[in-house]
């Protein structure tokens, strides 16, 4: 899921880009700091949207660096385990399949594949039902539900399942662009 | 306890499901934050994107993988592209006091059915929510409504 | 209202859960000495029959060291079953809550002395949560039957690897990392073997079969499991079914349950204390506390063979023993019958005597046939237990699981637990009237509290400071 939230953080200006850009240097440097990493905690940083404060500035000792706080907010992807979402089949193998849900990587282990789907190897690797009527390949777009997340310092990965009522293939032709 | 059995446990408490991400985000400032149905979110990429292009020779340099795949991903899986249809479906689903969470996973998922709502977000069916199958339903009639007029 | 069916929950849960569980200091060996299984289950029962108590008195009362008790009462706190609460106390502190014993009639005057003379001295207190344990035990079960639910169903359950050539496990998580572009499978990190899903690794190990019906064997025993579980765990779940819209007891915190026990004395008077004890269950719930239920007797009946030989001897009291030739020693007045002298004097009677001879020959032989009997069923047990302790070693994966559920049921065995239960209900919680043996009692008292004054000393793993003001 998509958040919008509000973040701060302690940005280090060197005195060189003092002046009369002094925000804009902070909040490229802001942009350029964070936008595109991971936090456990917060999951990964999309896009920030605006700068809602910039604090005093706190010289330090010695170095000549300021210290500013500043606070802003930002679209943040965060996946939770229970959640159901959409993802696009990203490889298919004997184990399972991943897939890709925006930033995260999911990956959805055989036995949480419904058990009237077998495998089928070759040069599009495949799960498929036995009448053929359902098949989940490369690019696919599924329907999972997120059972376990690991949630590192600087990355997230999921377990999901479509072994459950209303997940798997999306066979609304309309839902996707 | 680690934080995975609290998950558990709020989960066991109050139900299956979305519920316990509530509760699970009140450890960090998910408390506050707003939700996002992929809809929105393609809008607010797709203007900040804009953005760059208008200050920066080559948007591309600035942008980051994290914010590419976000945005093929938005933009794949929005059940809503019209900007008033984005702006009726929040309007819609705010009328049946809905969590954040819960209103962006319908919005996003645009179940056709009471049973397929329930099935993906079952905290509406949870205790105390009041919310009967005819309101659900109502409910999707009206989101349907939304994208037939799209 | 009353405290017995809550009580019953505590038994059972004790025996379903705690049985097993050895109690040992974080810095012994595991493999240390004594094994103290079954402690738990005293303890637990102990509580049952008070409601706040010392935790010194406690630990005389059961004869256990204050350390050991304290270790498991910290458990008990762990596991949400007890609350303690820790109190500086000066003598008059400890005479507050002694004249609230002794409010409900209890015998433990002996102790007070002593407690007057130290001066500020730190006390634990504990009393049993029913409320909480009520929800623990229903959370527990809960958890235990979904845990194998999820597995049955597939849902839920992260998928853990093993590689069959160096052992090194993986979860579902490192997917990612065990990628190989060159074929469909994963691949050790570590020798690059192709890993096997655990799942379907145990089935066909403990089926000895390919990996065709590997899940649905798994699938089999864990139905099996969940069976068990339900049939093994049938008491509880009564018990749990009939507590369910009962208010469960609440003592209230130490200082108000002392206030209370305080004023129920004064209106009744010292003089009706004593009579009050005499009748525990009749003053019940209803307002006056009493903390102790008479005195601590945990008689522990081994077996149901020792208990009837009590019962037996008990029948025939007047019956006089004949005292084996290397009891009699010189000076000692005996009879002859005792001496074993009586057959020549009294030939008439020898027919009849002869007949009591078989009497007692014939209920030796029962006693013999039930010894016999229990022994084989104890065997028997033994052996299943064995069998499910090797099964549940090839279950690595499942190592919770079964703990969770081999903990309880697995050395249960249908029958004997139900004996057990017998027992119960006619010896072991058979309550002492609070008179009996208070001489020898006190002197015992007195002469642990050296010993316990002294340990507490030494004694700060509760994290709280001993130390005497």
């Amino acid at each position: 899921m998509f958040f919008h939230i509000t973040l701060e953080r302690n940005m280090q200006l060197h005195p060189r880009h003092f002046g009369p850009h002094l925000r804009d240097k902070l909040v490229a440097k802001l942009m350029k700091d964070v936008e595109g990493t991971c936090s456990g905690r917060h999951g990964f940083v999309v896009a920030i949207t605006g700068v809602e404060d910039i604090g005093k500035g706190l010289i330090r000792e010695g170095t000549g660096f300021v210290t500013f706080p500043v606070k802003y907010q930002a679209v943040v992807f965060r996946p939770f385990k229970g959640e159901i979402l959409e993802a696009v089949v990203t490889m298919v193998n004997k184990m399972g399949f991943f897939a890709e849900a925006g930033p995260v990587q999911i990956f959805v282990s055989n036995h949480l594949i419904p058990d009237d789907m077998e495998f089928q190897s070759g040069d599009m690797p495949n799960y498929t039902t036995s009448d053929g009527s359902v098949k989940i390949q490369k690019d696919s777009e599924v329907r999972l539900k997120i059972i376990g997340t690991r949630v590192d310092a600087t990355e997230i990965f999921c377990i999901g399942t479509i072994k459950d009522d209303f997940l798997g293939v999306i066979n609304d032709p309309g839902a996707a662009a | 306890m680690s934080g995975e059995e609290e998950e558990n446990a709020a989960e066991l408490k109050i139900g299956e499901g979305e519920r316990c991400l509530i509760s699970t985000f009140s450890f960090a400032k998910f408390l506050k934050a707003k939700c996002l149905m992929n809809c929105e979110v393609a809008r607010i990429l797709d203007h900040k994107y804009d953005q760059l292009q208008q200050t920066s020779d080559d948007p591309t340099n600035q942008i980051s993988q994290v914010f590419e795949k976000s945005m093929q991903y938005v933009k794949r899986f929005s059940r809503y592209k019209n900007p008033d249809a984005v702006r009726q479906v929040r309007e819609v689903l705010s009328r049946y006091k809905l969590a954040e969470f819960e209103l962006c996973v319908l919005g996003n998922l645009c179940p056709e059915t009471v049973e397929e709502a329930i099935a993906i977000v079952p905290s509406i069916k949870s205790k105390g929510r009041m919310l009967e199958d005819e309101a659900i339903e109502k409910m999707l009639h009206d989101l349907s409504l939304i994208k037939k007029f799209e | 209202m009353s405290l017995e069916p809550f009580n019953r929950l505590v038994k059972l849960a004790a025996r379903a859960f705690y049985d097993d569980v050895t109690i040992k200091g974080e810095n012994q060996p595991k493999t240390g000495r004594g094994d103290n299984r079954g402690m738990a289950v005293i303890v637990l029962d102990a509580l049952t029959r008070r409601q706040w108590v010392r935790e010194e008195d406690l630990a005389k009362a059961l004869k256990l060291h204050t350390k050991q008790l304290r270790r498991a009462l910290r458990f008990f706190e762990e596991e949400k079953l007890v609350t303690r609460e820790h109190r500086k106390e000066s003598a008059k502190g400890a005479k507050i809550f002694n004249a609230a014993i002794a409010a409900t009639g209890d015998s433990q005057q002996g102790t007070k002395e002593g407690d007057e003379k130290m001066k500020m001295h730190m006390h634990s207190y504990c009393c049993l949560d029913y409320a909480q344990i009520h929800d623990v035990v229903r959370y527990r079960m809960h958890r235990m039957k979904k845990k194998i639910k999820d597995e049955l169903d597939s849902r839920n359950t992260i998928q853990e690897y093993i590689c069959p050539n160096c052992g090194r496990r993986y979860s579902a998580f490192d997917a990612l990392q065990l990628v190989s572009m060159d074929d469909e499978y994963f691949h050790c990190e570590n020798c690059n073997g192709e890993l096997v899903a655990e799942s379907d690794k145990l089935a066909a190990e403990e089926m000895g079969d390919g990996d065709d019906n590997a899940r649905r064997r798994r699938r089999e025993k864990l139905k099996d499991m969940l069976q068990k579980m339900e049939e093994q765990l049938k008491p509880l779940v009564l018990q749990l079914a009939r507590v369910k819209d009962l208010p469960a007891p609440e003592f209230g915190n130490l200082q108000a349950w002392e206030a209370r026990a305080h004023a129920a004395a004064q209106a009744s008077g010292d003089s009706n204390a004593g009579d009050s004890s005499k009748n525990p269950q009749a003053q019940g719930y209803s307002g006056t506390p009493m903390p102790f239920l008479g005195e601590t007797r945990v008689e522990v009946a081994l077996s149901g063979v020792e208990a009837k030989e009590e019962i037996e001897l008990d029948t025939k009291p007047t019956s006089i023993k004949v005292l084996p030739p290397w009891m009699i020693k010189q000076g000692m007045n005996l009879t002859k019958e005792q001496r074993g002298e009586v057959k020549p004097d009294v030939k008439v009677e020898q027919s009849s005597f002869s007949v009591d001879e078989k009497k007692s020959n014939m209920d030796k032989e029962d006693e013999k046939s039930l010894q016999d009997e229990y022994l084989k069923a104890y065997y028997a047990a033994l052996v299943k237990r064995q069998e499910e302790q090797e099964a549940s070693k090839k279950v690595p994966q499942d190592v919770e699981l079964a703990k969770n559920v081999s903990e309880a049921p697995f050395e249960r065995h249908v029958g004997m637990k139900s004996k057990r239960e017998g027992d119960n209900d006619d010896v072991e919680w058979e309550e002492e009237a609070p008179s009996t043996g208070n001489s020898g009692q006190s002197y015992r008292l007195a002469d642990l509290n050296v010993e316990a004054d002294a340990s507490d000393h030494d004694d700060d793993e509760d994290g709280i400071d001993w130390e005497e003001g």
